[in-house]
């Protein structure tokens, strides 16, 4: 056993001696798909020659551990993740101001996008809610196809929606936030009132629908749409649907951490994502979010925003702390305990 | 040859003190005081250089020069206990300078002064036995500071974090009424009821299920109970959520169940007419009560099986002779005499169990569905989009005290005779059989057991060899090659060499130490044993997740900074593992007379030669068993390293855990059934080492 | 073998287990080269006193010297004693050579050293050859003879023997107490032995001490133990004896001891109290005799009257149980002689020079 952990040893000062010498660091917390993560996190450090250190986690811990981290931060950038917690982040100064010289480049609702508005973070690519439908499951069922956010609470699609619990999901508080926009505050919740019969479960993961959807598990999967086309490439038989009410969208966020010890390099690796070369990066490994950068490729299969009807997402408003526990408590309150 | 001159020994000669200053000069010269920014795997030269105290900040240069001044301590001879006060002081006073300086500066403690640390504490114990505290036995002085330290900063510290946010609120001021405000919330009262019904309802079910094998496996004259003794292993080499896993593949609303419930009874299936209404429609009853039950209960028999077997095999044949031979049946026997004396087994089993089930973590995290409980609830109130340390605390304290609470009543009321070695039991001839009618039964259900459990094994090798479990059956390597082929940099191998790796290092850890802590708590009497005592009721009681919120309550900031690195996840691998080396040191201890050392001590082997020579020897399988348990613990654990593992250091069963969550079931199955097979094959090369040993010395002996 | 012989000294020596006295303010001195045994029931004190000398325990209060040298706060380590322990303690993972050199092995003595040394000691103990074997390889005796030269083999200072012989079966046990106290001897090394057999503390000390509750009772050589017990306790506890109420009397030149309506003459006897009163005595059966009632008439006065009322067959002797008026009293008669029967009144004479008088106060030192 000794003789084990000692060359087991060896071997961990072997593996990090051999990727010392690189002309600087740059740390990254990435709260988009692990995947995703690492070939971007690659792809920055082959082109600037730079050691990178990423580490994954979902947009709620890395604000946390940001947080925990404001006397000493640990990490440089912080890259995806809905844009709520970095706003957040924003707004309790936990982030650096930048204004990229790629601004220009970016849409111009993407450019400034958090409650703090100061440059805190840019838009690095968006996603649009909506829902997908396993068309396996509804030719079984004989169900017709549903177009609308209205339709789900059909009877007949009872116990066949599936959608992430706002208590752990980022995904599903913006569906509480797109329906309050949309509908107002007490419509909403009566409208969640009635859509919560149809559920069959609120997953912890707001990713977990479009994949319990691909698979059959359930009929109808509420989420982000560029994740379940990442489900529809894989050869799942879906159909996205955008509500024609309209919908919400989520911003991905992209942050330099207040008191970086590798400011050059986050300041490039900004850049870098905000360029149309960066935000082609995803793309290679099927992430299928839509890009800000206006001169990107915009993948065949993600949902192209000119075409469908986006409501005017109040980032501002929706993404401050009290409105997002408000909202938070009350379905807690009145739609979890709810009887189906 | 009388005249050899021997040193006297036990006296702690110059080289003890002199030593330890060296040490530590060295470590403040060349080790980094403070952490290194990118972690000790991952530096530059010019990093390492300006961590270094000397390069660092001016203040420490105070600390070679005092320590320095402990040098002719060595060699003093000062009378009476002088030397002992000088070096106590001292050193003590050195100790709080370093203390002081980290939380003044808000640094993070590098290896350099964990190194320091280390060796005033050993200087302070030197100090302590020359004042004559363990009557002047430096080595077991050294052990029990040592010990005593490690409980404070790893149990003791983490845990009173807990009560910290509990307690107070962000500025430091007393808060009583948060943990008042945290369960009164809306809907933990509803967590708290769905974790009590669901450990009772699991532990009633594996403490039946258990009796009912053990009965089978002690007394039933069938070819099937050999079956059993191999059944205990499973679990152990089992990352407790795989099961859950394994459950999905069969039960989940496109597991194999529904999709043949769905061809027979569904809407166009084989016995409805056309047109006629669906009998069955697919849904997802294993998420919730139901599954998490199922998983516990499969996962949680062998250990209550194990209890009670062991129990039985004491059982004096003699008494169910007795009551044979008064005219009573056997059932009558079974009834009236075997189950009361099977009594303390039986309450054993429940309340482990009771403990088990409310730690659990990984099977409601993949199976709970709505259904949560107090261990996942605390695991979202941080991962989740909450971020709330304050819920996440107190919940865990809510878990803590529950644990504690069964804990206490196990030990209280089933008292100590219940440790249970993990090497299985051997069963006795010439005992009662069991009633044929009960036997038939026995014989169905432990038949149908197995055929479940062996349904789900299967599914688990398989799911990681089709395509879609439930929609594409096709046979494919994708999963295994995503894992495994994709370089040593990416896929699975990472978390895997990082598990390999940490539980290596983590096991012979945690042996060691918990091998000392029984030492100490069989062997000496001392004040401030109460502390280690308490500590191990903690670390025996402490679910896993509650020590993942501890830790990154206590080690995310300074001075003692380790979320992210690897000796975070070693330390809580090592803690995990712990009451496996503490119970198997206490019952070899326990069967080792201390008269044996007390010849070795008389024969002028100081403690720690006796130690070595004696008690070490003597534990070696002891040692090597736990070793190999805790090894297989450290690779499997998931409920504490699930908070504090991170992309850099993410083991097997987080990276596991997190495909599951992300839907990639095939790649998690793969993943599992690999982890699975590792386990298997390492237990069975350990039993075939440790069986070598047994024969061997067997051989010895005739 | 020759080594220069240690008086062992304790000084008003008390330990408290929590607030349980083991042993209470106790001045021994244990002569240098002899064999003290430590006898008393169970509970008496005797192992935690051999302990606390071995420095196993430490004394809550008090000094313990080892001839000049206080050896008080010094670790069992560092006393200098051998010990051999009631369970043998042998190592089981160790030969027998192993065993006998584990203590030179700790003083870094050289390989020959120790082969030599190891020899010279199982030889002592008629276990050369031996070697190689393993503890659970020999039986008891053989195991125990390991121990002693274990003990002896590093020659200390003191020597301790903790109810050696107790796990060894009782014919057995006759011969390794002959060869423990040879040994003892020749070695000159100051000894202290621990038993509740007062058969083996006879045949083996030099001295022995009597400990009742934490306490010496009396200390003295076997034979002065034997025939002057200063307290009925001892009495009782060395040898077998009845212990019975009687009355000292008369003047000096004629004086009487009244055992209920039994008169012994002690006129002659020098040893008695010189004031007149109640006393105890102790009646050692091989001094009564047993003779029938018919035969007893002209000794009437001098023979205790009493009916049998236990009689039982013990091979070489008959053992009696007798009903007299100051209590039961027990005796033996050679088995070639008559056998009285249950019930059978006889009388019991008694040798009035062997009649042990009990004073009633312990004297605070007796005589050494």
């Amino acid at each position: 056993m000794k003789r084990l952990v000692v060359s087991g040893l060896a071997g961990l000062l072997l593996l990090s001696t051999t990727s010392v010498f690189a002309s600087g660091r740059l740390v990254i917390y990435c709260s988009n798909e692990p995947f995703a993560c690492q070939a971007v996190a690659d792809e920055f450090a082959k082109k600037y020659d730079v050691k990178v250190q990423m580490t994954r986690a979902g947009s709620g811990s890395t604000y946390a551990k940001i947080l925990a981290e404001k006397d000493n931060p640990k990490a440089d950038v912080w890259y995806a993740g809905t844009l709520d917690p970095h706003s957040q982040a924003g707004v309790n100064g936990l982030l650096e101001s930048y204004t990229s010289p790629m601004l220009p480049e970016i849409g111009e609702r993407f450019r400034n996008p958090a409650t703090s508005q100061q440059h805190h973070t840019a838009g690095v690519y968006a996603g649009v809610l909506g829902y997908s439908v396993n068309t396996e499951v509804l030719k079984e069922k004989g169900l017709p196809m549903p177009r609308s956010w209205a339709d789900l609470t059909k009877p007949e699609f009872k116990g066949l929606v599936q959608v992430a619990s706002p208590q752990s999901s980022g995904t599903a508080y913006t569906v509480l936030a797109t329906m309050t926009q949309i509908m107002g505050e007490e419509e909403a919740f009566k409208y969640l009132a009635k859509l919560h019969k149809n559920i069959n479960q609120y997953t912890k993961s707001g990713s977990a629908p479009g994949k319990a959807a691909a698979r059959g598990e359930t009929m109808i999967g509420i989420g982000f749409l560029h994740d379940h086309a990442l489900q529809k490439a894989n050869g799942f038989p879906l159909e996205l649907i955008v509500p024609t009410e309209g919908t919400g969208y989520e911003i991905g966020g992209l942050s330099i951490i207040k008191g970086a010890r590798n400011m050059e390099n986050a300041k490039k690796f900004v850049d870098f994502m905000l360029s149309a070369e960066g935000q082609e990066v995803p793309q290679r490994v099927k992430m299928f979010q839509v890009p800000t950068n206006m001169k990107a490729n915009v993948p065949k299969e993600a949902i192209r925003l000119d075409q469908v009807n986006l409501i005017d997402y109040d980032f501002v408003k929706y993404g401050s702390e009290e409105m997002r526990s408000h909202l938070i408590d009350r379905w807690v309150k009145e739609i979890k305990s709810l009887e189906r | 040859m009388m005249d050899t001159d021997w040193r006297a020994p036990g006296e702690i000669g110059p080289w003890v003190i002199l030593s330890w200053v060296l040490i530590a000069l060295g470590a403040y010269g060349g080790l980094p005081w403070v952490a290194l920014e990118y972690g000790l795997g991952d530096f530059t030269p010019d990093e390492w250089l300006s961590a270094l105290g000397w390069h660092h900040h001016r203040a420490t240069f105070a600390l070679p020069l005092t320590i320095a001044l402990l040098t002719p301590l060595a060699w003093g001879r000062a009378s009476g206990r002088l030397r002992g006060w000088l070096l106590t002081l001292s050193s003590g006073l050195i100790l709080i300078g370093v203390l002081t300086f980290f939380l003044a500066t808000r640094g993070a403690m590098g290896l350099g002064a964990g190194v320091v640390v280390l060796c005033l504490t050993a200087l302070l114990a030197v100090g302590f036995s020359e004042l004559g505290f363990q009557r002047g036995d430096c080595f077991i002085a050294g052990a029990v500071i040592f010990v005593v330290t490690l409980v404070v900063v790893f149990i003791f510290f983490p845990v009173w974090q807990i009560f910290r946010h509990v307690l107070m609120d962000k500025a430091g001021a007393l808060a009583p009424f948060t943990f008042f405000r945290i369960i009164t919330s809306f809907g933990v009262g509803r967590v708290i009821g769905n974790t009590l019904l669901l450990a009772v309802s699991v532990a009633t079910a594996t403490t039946i299920c258990g009796l009912i094998f053990a009965l089978y496996a002690v007394r039933a004259t069938t070819r099937l109970r050999y079956l059993i003794r191999i059944f205990y292993i499973l679990p152990i080499i089992t990352p407790p959520f795989v099961v859950g896993m394994s459950l999905i593949l069969l039960f989940g609303r496109a597991g194999m169940v529904n999709d043949a419930l769905v061809f027979l009874f569904g809407p166009q299936g084989l016995f409805i007419p056309e047109g006629g209404a669906p009998l069955f429609e697919r849904s997802g009853y294993i998420y919730g009560f139901t599954g998490i039950f199922l998983a516990q209960v499969l996962s949680l028999t062998p250990v209550s099986y194990m209890v009670i077997s062991g129990m039985l095999a004491s059982v004096n044949p003699a008494m169910e002779e007795a009551s044979l031979t008064m005219r009573a049946g056997r059932w009558e026997t079974l009834w009236h005499v075997t189950l009361p004396l099977l009594r303390p087994g039986i309450a054993n089993a429940f309340l482990l169990n009771l403990i088990s089930s409310a730690a659990d973590f990984g099977n409601p995290l993949v199976l709970g569905g709505e259904y949560d409980v107090l261990s996942t609830e605390i695991y979202f109130s941080i991962a989740g989009a909450q971020l709330d340390f304050a819920k996440a605390a107190g919940l865990g304290l809510v878990l803590l005290t529950l644990s504690l609470t069964v804990f206490y009543i196990q030990k209280r009321w089933v008292g100590e005779r219940s440790y249970v070695t993990v090497t299985g039991v051997e069963t006795a001839g010439n005992v009662t059989p069991l009633p044929k009618g009960l036997q038939r039964s026995m014989t169905l259900f432990v038949g149908v057991w197995f055929l479940l459990v062996g349904v789900l094994y299967v599914s688990i090798f398989l799911g990681g060899f089709v395509k879609q479990w439930g929609a594409d059956y096709t046979l494919t390597l994708a999963h295994h090659l995503e894992l495994w082929s994709k370089g040593f940099s990416s896929g699975a191998w990472p978390s895997f060499i990082h598990s390999l790796l940490y539980a290596l290092v983590a096991a012979p850890l945690t042996t060691l130490v918990g091998v000392l802590v029984a030492y100490i708590l069989t062997r000496k009497q001392f004040l401030g044993r109460g502390i280690i005592d308490f500590g191990t009721v903690l670390i025996f009681a402490i679910p896993g997740t509650v020590t993942g919120v501890a830790y990154i309550l206590a080690f995310n900031t300074p001075p003692i900074e380790l979320t992210g690195t690897a000796a975070i996840l070693i330390i809580t691998m090592a803690i995990r593992a712990m009451p496996v080396g503490i119970r198997g040191g206490m019952s070899a201890l326990s069967q080792i007379s201390t008269s044996l050392e007390e010849a070795s001590l008389l024969q002028r082997a100081g403690s720690r030669k006796t130690i070595r020579f004696v008690l070490l020897p003597l534990l070696k399988p002891t040692i090597i068993s736990s070793m190999a348990y805790s090894f297989i613990r450290a690779m499997t654990t998931v409920s504490a390293v699930i908070f504090l593992a991170t992309a850099g250091t993410d083991v097997a069963t987080t990276y596991i855990l997190s495909r599951v969550e992300s839907g990639d079931t095939g790649v998690a199955v793969a993943y599992g059934s690999v982890l699975i097979l590792t386990m298997l094959i390492f237990t069975l090369l350990v039993q075939l080492v440790t069986g070598r040993a047994r024969t061997e010395r067997q051989t010895r002996t005739h | 073998m020759s080594g220069t012989s240690l008086k062992i000294s304790l000084e008003k020596v008390s330990k408290l287990f929590g607030k349980v006295c083991a042993i209470n303010t106790v001045d021994i001195e244990f002569a240098p080269g002899a064999l003290t045994t430590l006898l008393g029931p169970s509970g008496c004190g005797k192992t935690t006193l051999l302990r606390l000398v071995s420095g196993l325990e430490p004394a809550t209060s008090g000094r313990i010297w080892f001839g000049d040298e206080e050896v008080t706060h010094l670790s069992a380590t560092r006393r200098d004693v051998g010990m051999v322990f009631q369970s043998y303690a042998l190592f089981p993972h160790m030969t027998v050579a192993q065993n006998v050199g584990y203590g030179l092995k700790i003083l870094n003595a050289a390989a020959a050293d120790i082969a030599a040394r190891v020899k010279e000691a199982l030889e002592m103990v008629a276990m050369d050859g031996f070697q190689r074997r393993f503890p659970n390889e020999l039986s008891g005796g053989q195991q125990q003879r390991v121990a002693v030269a274990r003990a002896m083999v590093l020659r200390p200072k003191v020597l301790l023997f903790d109810e050696p012989l107790s796990n060894i079966d009782s014919k057995l046990r006759r011969s390794m107490r002959e060869d423990i106290r040879r040994l003892q001897q020749a070695s000159g090394i100051t000894a202290i032995y621990v038993t509740h057999d007062q058969a083996e503390a006879l045949a083996v000390s030099d001295e022995i001490i009597i400990m009742r509750q934490g306490a010496i009772e009396q200390k003295g050589p076997p034979q002065s133990l034997y025939h002057r017990p200063a307290t009925a306790f001892v009495a009782n506890f060395i040898g077998e004896s009845n212990v019975v109420a009687a009355e000292l009397g008369g003047q000096s030149g004629e004086r009487w001891l009244a055992i209920g309506e039994t008169y012994l003459d002690v006129s002659h006897r020098a040893d008695l109290p010189v004031e007149n009163g109640p006393v105890q005595l102790s009646l050692r059966p091989e001094f009564i005799e047993i003779v029938s009632k018919e035969a007893a008439d002209e000794s009437r006065r001098t023979a205790l009257a009493g009916t049998i009322v236990q009689s039982a067959y013990m091979g070489a002797v008959y053992e009696y149980a007798i009903q007299t008026p100051v209590g039961r009293i027990f005796t033996r008669a050679p088995a070639t002689g008559t056998r009285f029967q249950r019930h059978q009144p006889v009388d019991l004479r008694i040798q009035p020079d062997e009649v042990i008088v009990i004073p009633e106060s312990v004297p605070d030192s007796p005589a050494a």
